[in-house]
């Protein structure tokens, strides 16, 4: 009888483990599968920077009376050993820089399809030329915001310690000057424990 | 004797890998402080919600302190609200971490994205890792 009885539980947990699902989680969720570079990273930055940015005295006087200051993402430098999509992290900072309404971008990466399409416009023969945007009506970038991304990473054993740092600085093209420059910290620990808790 | 081990053993795998999401919120239009998890809102006490204003967008400040010796992990999360009482950027904000050491007080400090943000609540809960 009881041998049946086991043998059945097993079964059943066997049964009822090994089925492979996947599931959607919340993307606002603090991720912790690795101790690599992970998204709840890429989100702290991008708030924190953001953050200090809108408050900053500095650029309350550039964007005072209503002025919105046309800025150029340069990027940021990936200094650490690991590959980070540094774009992404630009894209989170300016996404919620242009949001708050106080500052306006000009997009490098896509220059090359706008000059396709301008060329289109204006030398092809099947567009109305009354209604092709003329050349030479861009406008200039006033400021350049660009970072650096850097890390510290040591290991003991088994435990590992890293420390993230990143910096980013709001520089007026004009005179060169930084008019804004802050820098955000990450420390991530892993500890692998014999015994499993 | 066998059997109550076992049943012990299984109970103990069982709550180990399960784990409270629960927490404490505050808002900052009526001070209302909404305890969902007993146990942390004895050891960390929230008083009040602070609106300051940081070149015409809200800034929001929470005081936090920890009623304990030892490091707490929490994460803590803000929502926006219009003057209407709508979400304005609430399901985009993400989970912060930080470690409250004992018996300290943090800050908790954001600015809203959108300058429609009027009121705000903040969720604080113990970190799952």
């Amino acid at each position: 009888m009881k041998k049946s009885v086991i043998a059945l539980l097993g079964v059943a947990a066997l049964m009822g483990g090994c089925a492979q699902k996947v599931s959607y989680g919340d993307a606002q969720e603090a991720e912790t599968t690795t101790i690599e570079f992970g998204s709840t990273d890429l989100q702290k930055i991008a708030e924190e920077m953001t953050d200090s940015m809108l408050s900053s005295g500095s650029v309350a006087y550039i964007t005072g009376n209503g002025k919105r200051p046309i800025i150029v993402v340069d990027g940021i430098k990936n200094k650490t050993s690991e590959h980070i999509d540094t774009e992404s992290v630009t894209d989170s900072v300016s996404t919620r820089l242009l949001n708050s309404g106080k500052f306006r971008f000009v997009d490098m990466t896509r220059v090359e399809d706008v000059r396709k399409q301008l060329n289109f416009q204006n030398n092809d023969e099947l567009v109305n030329q009354s209604t092709a945007i003329q050349f030479g009506k861009m406008v200039g970038a006033e400021y350049m915001l660009y970072g650096n991304l850097a890390s510290i990473v040591k290991q003991a054993g088994s435990d590992k310690d890293v420390y993230y740092k990143m910096t980013m600085r709001l520089m007026d093209l004009e005179t060169g000057l930084v008019e804004w420059a802050d820098e955000s910290e990450i420390r991530k620990q892993e500890a692998k424990s014999l015994l499993g808790w | 004797m066998m059997k109550y081990f076992s049943v012990l053993m299984f109970a103990l795998l069982l709550s180990a890998c399960s784990s409270s999401t629960s927490g404490i919120s505050i808002e900052s239009s009526n001070q209302n402080v909404v305890i969902g998890n007993t146990s942390l809102a004895n050891q960390i006490e929230i008083e009040k919600a602070i609106i300051a204003n940081a070149n015409g967008l809200m800034k929001a400040g929470v005081p936090v302190t920890s009623k304990t010796d030892s490091d707490m992990k929490l994460q803590y999360r803000f929502y926006w609200y219009d003057a209407q009482g709508l979400e304005v950027y609430g399901s985009d904000s993400p989970w912060r971490q930080f470690v409250l050491h004992g018996r300290d007080s943090v800050t908790l400090q954001a600015v809203a994205r959108k300058p429609e943000a009027k009121q705000y609540r903040i969720y604080i809960r113990e970190a799952s890792y």
